[in-house]
């Protein structure tokens, strides 16, 4: 299903944004924007959704414990290898010890839920060989018996060259006041180097005057670094053989981490759902049958709610009740048409998306197409009209009827000439309403529409010019923004059921309000009183 | 002991920066952890690809960092295999270097190790800020490449160390560049300038280049600019320019000091030099000086 445009009409993403999973597995899950269709699995979410709500509220530091985990989780390298160095096994490591403190804060419900389990403890302890079962990780010699004989070798080395290093630098500070302690070799000019012991002093040039200076160390001490270095080539080949072993330990659970991964992902995305749900005082939709109109209570469209509370302005939540899958959405200017269209269009994306919803009661079906026909969002195709382009998105969106499809269609044609835009739109009503399987929501200005059996008509509320008489002030100068805020306070953003005949006559009122010039106005009227009702 | 230095780098994320190839940089960094050492657990990393035993493309050998017990160090996993020391891995990095990711490693055995780091300035700041959030550890050290002033400023409130090598060869070039970023090391953050609503500012975006001088208006009393690495002109250039305009960065930094790695250069002279140009910001010379 391609619902970019939908998405974009709707500005999906204002909300997206706030879906915030935690873990890198949960954000790839994220960006791949999933829309279900499986009515079945969309239960099965808003159910887990509703456990978790519950986990969250009832158990605050458990939660907030589990989102601790979930941050502390990286990306695994692949497990689609033989042998996994030790930052590959650091990351297994890490992943096991979240997962399974994760796996033990959360309650049995959940658990059940979602079928999750932790049956790693066996190598989680042989990660943790050295004691630590917490998220680091190193080559321990508990491993291996050899490879500790091996360390404990070099370890003795070291030690002995450390000594003899030591012997030799305070040997040379007492007998020629040269202090190597904490560098391991000096800029000196040739004045001051001419009577150095070459026993005890390396020399070399450094400059027109000076030479570097660097302790010059006994035999024994190169003869015992040798050995050390024989000694590394052993400790690595000891430590490649542990990896291996850890390498295979891994690969027998590789299923298993698979496994764990999915869940992480499962829980970290049904985690991040639930915060919104618990933010937004959401709901989980209602699914119902394709045949089933759409009925929504106190639906809120959250990018336009949430701009209504950062201005202090008033959010009218979309209450309605369509009685039947063809509906036409009419009304005044800026009285809310696209607005309906929006909320539907964002209230089902975030259903079908698996999320709970901001609403009293959103009952609607699971579409396999959603389709928005209007404005054009993207970047204008070349050559082509406005009209030209609602015609070729309605062209393909009519190629999906075959499955249940909702089309959001906002103002079509209005930027070619009414007459046949009317016909138009009286033509795909009466088309779409004798399709079981098209669900359809059609703003339009365009009045005295033909009736249809099956097709609803319904408009927005519009201007209460009464209220709006008592306010509005001709002779003082408003400003656009205090124009629109008037209108606004007045609009009455609510849907009412209405037949094909209404008629609905505010865009002068509105012209007015937003400014226009007194003689425009009063020649429209005369024009509309000459040759209209 | 070098308490100077020690009380310079303590608890602060300090930038190693030279002011051409093998300055000197990974010498006083070995140096400066060995100091540290004394009284902190540091950590440690670089910018780019370094440490390599000979250096591909110049055909120079490189020091070795050495790493000791408890040392912290930022590095790709395979150049954390190829050591010898031995490490307890700490955290992975979710960035990949050529080399593989980047790893954060604590030293359970001393040895010599390679560095190789992210080439991103957001990276590098993620870095840092998880190694102080997250571990707690506040002593870092970051060896810069070559030249590659621009990664000081991804992180506010850093410090770093001009390491400058003066060759008799090139001393005017070079006294030119030291006394260019003390001249410019004194600028002030945006945030500092008094009633910035009554004056003009006109901002260049990215490098502040000979050829961008000419946009500069006329009547312009403060010009902004990111930080001090964006600025490509020499010392009487800027100077000139400073003569018209107060110049602020939107990201101040601080240089701790100068590293100075005199080569056929009396130090006596060379101090002569720094008193005829009235340059008196802190000089530290080359620690290995006897």
């Amino acid at each position: 299903m391609t619902i970019k445009d939908t998405m974009q009409f709707v500005e999906f993403d204002t909300f997206y944004s706030e879906y915030a999973p935690l873990t890198p597995y949960g954000l790839l899950d994220k960006n791949k924007y999933h829309v279900f269709t499986d009515k079945k699995m969309l239960f099965s979410i808003y159910n887990s959704i509703g456990k978790i709500v519950n986990f969250i509220n009832k158990n605050s530091f458990e939660s907030d414990k589990i989102e601790h985990h979930f941050k502390r989780i990286s990306h695994l390298n692949t497990l689609e290898r033989k042998t996994f160095d030790s930052s590959d096994i650091f990351l297994v490591k890490k992943l096991l010890v979240n997962f399974k403190s994760i796996f033990k804060l959360l309650n049995d419900e959940i658990k059940e839920d979602l079928k999750i389990n932790f049956l790693s403890e066996e190598l989680l302890n042989f990660l943790s060989c050295d004691g630590a079962v917490n998220e680091t990780f190193y080559l321990s010699a508990e491993y291996n018996t050899e490879l500790a004989e091996s360390r404990k070798k070099i370890a003795e080395t070291d030690k002995i060259l450390a000594e003899i290093k030591k012997e030799r630098i305070h040997k040379i500070l007492d007998e020629l006041g040269l202090d190597f302690r904490f560098r391991d070799f000096m800029i000196a000019s040739e004045s001051i180097t001419n009577n150095l012991s070459s026993e005890l002093i390396y020399k070399e040039v450094y400059d027109k005057t000076s030479l570097l200076l660097k302790p010059m160390l006994p035999k024994e001490y190169f003869d015992l670094h040798k050995k050390r270095e024989a000694l590394l080539l052993e400790e690595n080949k000891l430590e490649k053989a542990v990896l291996i072993s850890i390498s295979e330990k891994i690969i027998a659970e590789k299923e298993l981490i698979k496994n764990y991964i999915n869940k992480i992902v499962l829980l970290d995305t049904l985690f991040a759902k639930a915060r919104l749900a618990i933010k937004y005082k959401m709901i989980a939709p209602v699914l119902v049958d394709k045949k089933a109109t759409i009925e929504v209570i106190n639906g809120q469209y959250l990018p336009l709610a949430n701009k209504c509370l950062r201005m202090g302005t008033i959010y009218t939540p979309l209450n309605a009740k369509f009685d039947n899958k063809t509906c036409v959405i009419t009304g005044s200017n800026m009285g809310g048409k696209t607005v309906l269209l929006k909320t539907i269009g964002f209230l089902q994306l975030l259903t079908q998306m698996g999320f709970w919803i901001p609403a009293g009661k959103f009952k609607t079906a699971v579409f396999e197409n959603i389709h928005y026909i209007g404005e054009d969002l993207s970047e204008k195709v070349e050559g082509l009209s406005s009209f030209g382009f609602e015609i070729y998105n309605l062209t393909n969106a009519i190629k999906d009827f075959e499955t249940n499809t909702l089309l959001l269609i906002d103002e079509f044609a209005k930027t070619t000439n009414s007459i046949e835009a009317k016909a138009i739109i009286a033509a795909m009503l009466k088309s779409f309403s004798q399709k079981e399987t098209v669900c359809s929501f059609v703003s339009t200005h365009f009045m005295e529409l033909p009736e249809f059996e099956k097709v609803s008509f319904y408009k927005m509320k519009g201007l209460d010019y009464s209220e709006y008489k008592k306010y509005y002030n001709k002779e003082k100068q408003y400003s656009l923004p205090e124009r629109i805020k008037l209108i606004n306070s007045f609009m009455r953003y609510e849907i009412i059921k209405t037949d094909h005949k209404d008629k609905t006559y505010d865009a002068i009122k509105i012209a007015d309000t937003l400014g226009l010039n007194d003689e425009i106005i009063r020649y429209t009227k005369e024009y509309l009183s000459e040759n209209y009702d | 002991m070098n308490s100077i230095i020690t009380e310079q780098l303590v608890n602060k994320t300090t930038f190693l920066v030279g002011n051409k190839k093998n300055a000197g940089k990974t010498t006083f960094l070995n140096y400066a952890l060995t100091q540290l050492r004394e009284v902190v657990q540091p950590a440690f990393f670089t910018i780019g690809i370094d440490g390599e035993a000979s250096d591909l493309i110049f055909d120079t050998p490189k020091p070795k960092i050495y790493t000791e017990i408890g040392d912290y160090v930022v590095t790709s996993s395979l150049m954390l295999n190829k050591s010898d020391a031995l490490f307890e891995i700490i955290h992975v990095f979710p960035y990949k270097t050529v080399l593989g990711r980047l790893v954060l490693a604590k030293t359970l055995r001393s040895g010599n190790i390679e560095l190789v780091g992210s080439e991103d300035n957001k990276q590098l700041g993620e870095i840092i800020a998880y190694l102080r959030n997250e571990e707690n550890i506040n002593t870092i050290i970051i060896d810069g490449a070559a030249s590659r002033v621009t990664q000081v400023a991804s992180v506010k409130n850093s410090y770093f160390y001009y390491i400058i090598k003066l060759d008799q060869k090139s001393i005017n070039s070079d006294i030119n560049k030291l006394r260019t970023i003390a001249l410019i090391s004194k600028f002030r953050g945006f945030d500092k300038i008094e009633d910035r609503e009554n004056k003009m500012v006109f901002e260049i975006k990215g490098a502040l280049t000979e050829s961008k001088l000419s946009m500069i208006p006329v009547d312009c009393d403060i010009l902004l600019i990111d930080d001090f690495t964006k600025i490509f002109l020499d010392f009487s250039q800027v100077t000139e320019l400073t003569e018209k305009l107060e110049i602020t960065y939107k990201i101040p930094y601080q240089l701790v000091s100068f590293v100075v790695i005199l080569k056929d250069i009396m130090k006596e002279d060379f101090a002569k030099i720094l008193e005829s140009h009235n340059i008196k910001e802190t000089i530290l010379y080359n620690p290995y000086d006897y």
